[in-house]
């Protein structure tokens, strides 16, 4: 049975920094060796793991699902890579993803939920029902700029916006971190 | 003027929605001079239709209440249409609901649209609609917690991808909505 290369990518609830990967391919080619991992940002660098100095994380063809920890500081719209490498590191497979992590987004956005269950009189506070709206709005339009347009420049920066309201939580939402 | 089916409208508003804010975003003072509201505007008023629409197409109120959502596109509309286009986002010749193309029933096997042991496939007719997957005559969820997640439907690529590979005579229903 002929391989075909494909990859799932994730993220853990309560670890927004950390992303998954699992390796659905089908098939099997015995040439293959190894696996890279590459993940491009809106501005060109590419995200690896503390002590990588190449562009890409391994990953062992022994090891899946993998786990790269601590490598986003915000949400992030990335191009995701995954290629299938034979022993002299030549690519013989290649799955491509353009992916939008927003788990940091999304847990604050549930966590100003379950702030407004626990005091429902927060929504007359000012600006504090706008500012909880625009968090679900800058997520929900970065997203779309991927899924529709595979457009990380226009996503990364509607997650930036979103993430300016979370890092001045204490200014937009009276939250004290 | 062309006609778009409310599927159309609803990924014409997804796309001009990131665009508004995007252009706000990057306009600095007062969005220069776009409407600051128009991305939540859009994102609003496009969820409800969005989710009427899943959960009854054949709801009359859609046509006047797409139509609305289309006029509120407007500064962006052309522009989200060229997206669509270029994204692979299929073609936008008129259709209307009442061309809804057939569903697709097949009991696995070799040499049906999912063969025995595969897992995707591209439904080219499907392209634009969402879809309602049953396997085994259970209707599958497509929700994206990453453990309830049982199918994968893009429908701009029209690619559908199912997670466990599909077993020799199992039977397959795949509907658009």
């Amino acid at each position: 049975m002929s391989f075909v290369a494909a990859f799932l990518t994730t993220q853990t609830q309560g670890v927004p920094a950390s992303v998954n990967f699992k390796d659905v391919s089908t098939g099997s080619d015995t040439n293959i060796v190894s696996r890279a991992i590459y993940i491009q940002t809106s501005s060109g660098s590419f995200l690896v793991t503390s002590g990588v100095s190449t562009q890409f994380n391994v990953w062992a063809l022994n090891v899946n699902p993998i786990t790269l920890s601590n490598i986003l500081t915000s949400d992030t719209a990335a191009i995701v890579t995954v290629q299938w490498l034979d022993i002299n590191g030549n690519v013989l497979y290649v799955s491509v993803q353009v992916v939008g992590y927003t788990l940091k987004g999304e847990t604050f956005d549930y966590y100003t939920t379950q702030k407004m269950a626990g005091n429902p009189a927060l929504i007359n506070d000012n600006s504090w029902f706008e500012n909880k709206s625009l968090i679900r709005l800058f997520i929900d339009s970065g997203n779309q700029a991927i899924s529709f347009a595979s457009d990380t420049f226009n996503a990364q920066l509607c997650y930036n916006a979103e993430n300016e309201l979370i890092l001045n939580k204490r200014q937009y939402f009276n939250i004290n971190s | 003027m062309a006609v778009y089916s409310i599927q159309q409208i609803i990924n014409i508003a997804k796309i001009s929605q990131y665009i508004a804010v995007s252009e706000v975003l990057k306009n600095g003072l007062w969005g220069g001079g776009e409407d600051l509201k128009l991305g939540r505007k859009l994102y609003v008023i496009r969820k409800s239709i969005e989710d009427d629409y899943i959960s009854n197409p054949s709801d009359p109120t859609l046509y006047t209440t797409s139509a609305y959502l289309y006029a509120l596109c407007a500064p962006y509309s052309q522009k989200a249409i060229e997206i669509l286009n270029a994204g692979g986002g299929g073609s936008i010749s008129p259709i209307t609901p009442s061309q809804r193309p057939l569903p697709l029933y097949f009991n696995v096997s070799d040499t049906t649209p999912i063969p025995t042991g595969g897992n995707t496939v591209t439904l080219t007719q499907f392209k634009g609609w969402n879809i309602v997957f049953s396997r085994g005559g259970i209707t599958q969820t497509q929700v994206v917690d990453h453990n309830n997640q049982y199918f994968l439907w893009n429908p701009i690529t029209a690619v559908l991808f199912i997670y466990g590979n599909a077993t020799e005579g199992e039977g397959m229903t795949i509907t658009p909505a």
